[in-house]
């Protein structure tokens, strides 16, 4: 990494190191997740205080060959960010709890940083539920974790219309005349048609899905959000 | 077989934040040294602090009594409780003086992905006080960060039918805004207060 390369981020995590410092793990566009060291981060005098703050899209230059590099330059544009902490930023600590544990390290994502970067702006306006529902199946598939929704896993006939069809977790979609999810909105899934689909059913599919990637790792914003009054 | 206890003693003051080999061994000298008397209060007071001093029963706060110093006291305000982080940051605000109502320390603040979660903040704690207290207002001074506002909506959201303010954020006094981060700025402006000359 030059140190004298600008490079676009989203600050994942922070926590403290000494006194003074910050640790964070930031998602690049170029570099995929790194982890990178503020020195003295938490002075008041700090030319990096108040700057590491995630939602928002960063600016940074780092030095050092090591894996974890060493902040020397950062750069946000605050027009952008003035929005106060609501309900919806405990989605958004969700979307950054999942990347903290599903993104590799020092893997290029360049897809997934717009697609995060679009999301961002699209639960701005958008229905909530539904923008997550969809990033978390876009991201599914950038992966490799990606849902099968062409075919019926038993024995690979593709998927009908106007029959019935089950989720089963780890594998796929299949028929079952108790099934509840109809060939039609499997596909409308596959389209992101998503309004189309019953909510409670798709966010089984997603959690599901993403449950396995976790692999037995526990989500704590979730537990959190059960138990905000909605 | 011989015992080191300098070497002991040494490695024991290591786990100081901020002092490292060099600096425990420097202590550790001095200690044995030049000052055996300062020493031995030091090991006495040191003893007696890990085996008395808990949390108070009340707010969180950490006292060798039952309450604490603040919720025992009962010329204060028993209707405004200031929920905050830390322990450090009630010596903060008790040092200016400004705040005559009571406390409650959540030793923390939400971070799923640190999993620490309202279990650990003691909100139930805190829900069962108001309950039970004649509370007026909460005032929610968690930090400034993602954390501390989703701590204090996460508080907000469980508390009905009393007054809930957020500590303001703004100008530092004798600051010039040329020099204040943008985001301060916005916020300041956003949380503008008229002016009332008497």
């Amino acid at each position: 990494m030059n140190p004298n390369d600008w490079d676009e981020c989203f600050l994942l995590h922070q926590r403290s190191y000494g006194e003074t410092s910050v640790i964070a793990d930031v998602f690049t566009k170029s570099f995929g997740k790194i982890s990178i060291i503020a020195r003295g981060a938490k002075k008041p005098k700090s030319k990096f205080f108040g700057y590491l703050s995630p939602f928002c899209k960063l600016k940074i230059t780092c030095s050092g060959r090591s894996e974890l590099k060493t902040l020397t330059n950062i750069d946000r544009d605050f027009s952008l960010s003035t929005d106060n902490f609501s309900k919806t930023s405990y989605s958004l600590l969700y979307i950054n709890e999942l990347l903290s544990k599903l993104l590799p390290k020092n893997a290029i994502h360049e897809e997934l940083f717009d697609l995060y970067e679009q999301f961002l702006e699209k639960v701005k306006h958008d229905d909530l539920e539904l923008s997550l529902r969809s990033f978390e199946l876009d991201m599914l598939e950038m992966l490799g974790y990606g849902i099968d929704f062409e075919s019926d896993i038993d024995n690979d006939d593709p998927i009908r219309k106007e029959s019935q069809y089950r989720f089963i977790s780890e594998r796929g979609f299949r028929k079952s005349d108790q099934g509840e999810l109809s060939g039609k909105e499997i596909f409308d899934i596959r389209d992101r048609n998503l309004d189309q689909v019953p909510r409670g059913s798709l966010k089984r599919i997603t959690k599901e899905a993403i449950l396995l990637c976790l692999d037995g790792r526990e989500l704590a914003s979730r537990d959190i959000f059960r138990r905000l009054t909605q | 077989m011989q015992t080191d206890l300098l070497n002991d003693l040494i490695n024991s003051l290591t786990i100081l934040p901020g002092v490292g080999k060099k600096s425990a061994q420097r202590m550790a000298l001095y200690l044995l040294d030049k000052n055996k008397d300062g020493a031995s209060l030091l090991s006495k007071t040191l003893q007696d602090a890990v085996e008395t001093i808990g949390r108070c029963k009340r707010c969180r706060m950490l006292t060798s009594n039952e309450y604490c110093k603040v919720c025992s006291d009962t010329s204060r305000d028993n209707q405004s409780i200031c929920v905050i982080e830390n322990p450090s940051d009630m010596l903060a605000i008790e040092s200016t003086g400004g705040f005559r109502g009571k406390y409650f320390v959540l030793l923390g603040r939400l971070s799923p992905i640190d999993g620490v979660g309202p279990e650990d903040l003691g909100i139930d704690q805190l829900l069962n006080l108001i309950s039970k207290e004649d509370v007026k207002e909460i005032i929610l001074a968690t930090s400034s960060t993602v954390e501390g506002d989703a701590t204090a909506i996460f508080i907000k959201d469980h508390i009905k039918d009393i007054k809930v303010s957020r500590i303001s954020y703004g100008i530092p006094i004798g600051g010039e805004l040329e020099y204040v981060d943008g985001n301060t700025i916005a916020r300041a402006i956003q949380g503008r207060t008229e002016i009332n000359v008497d």
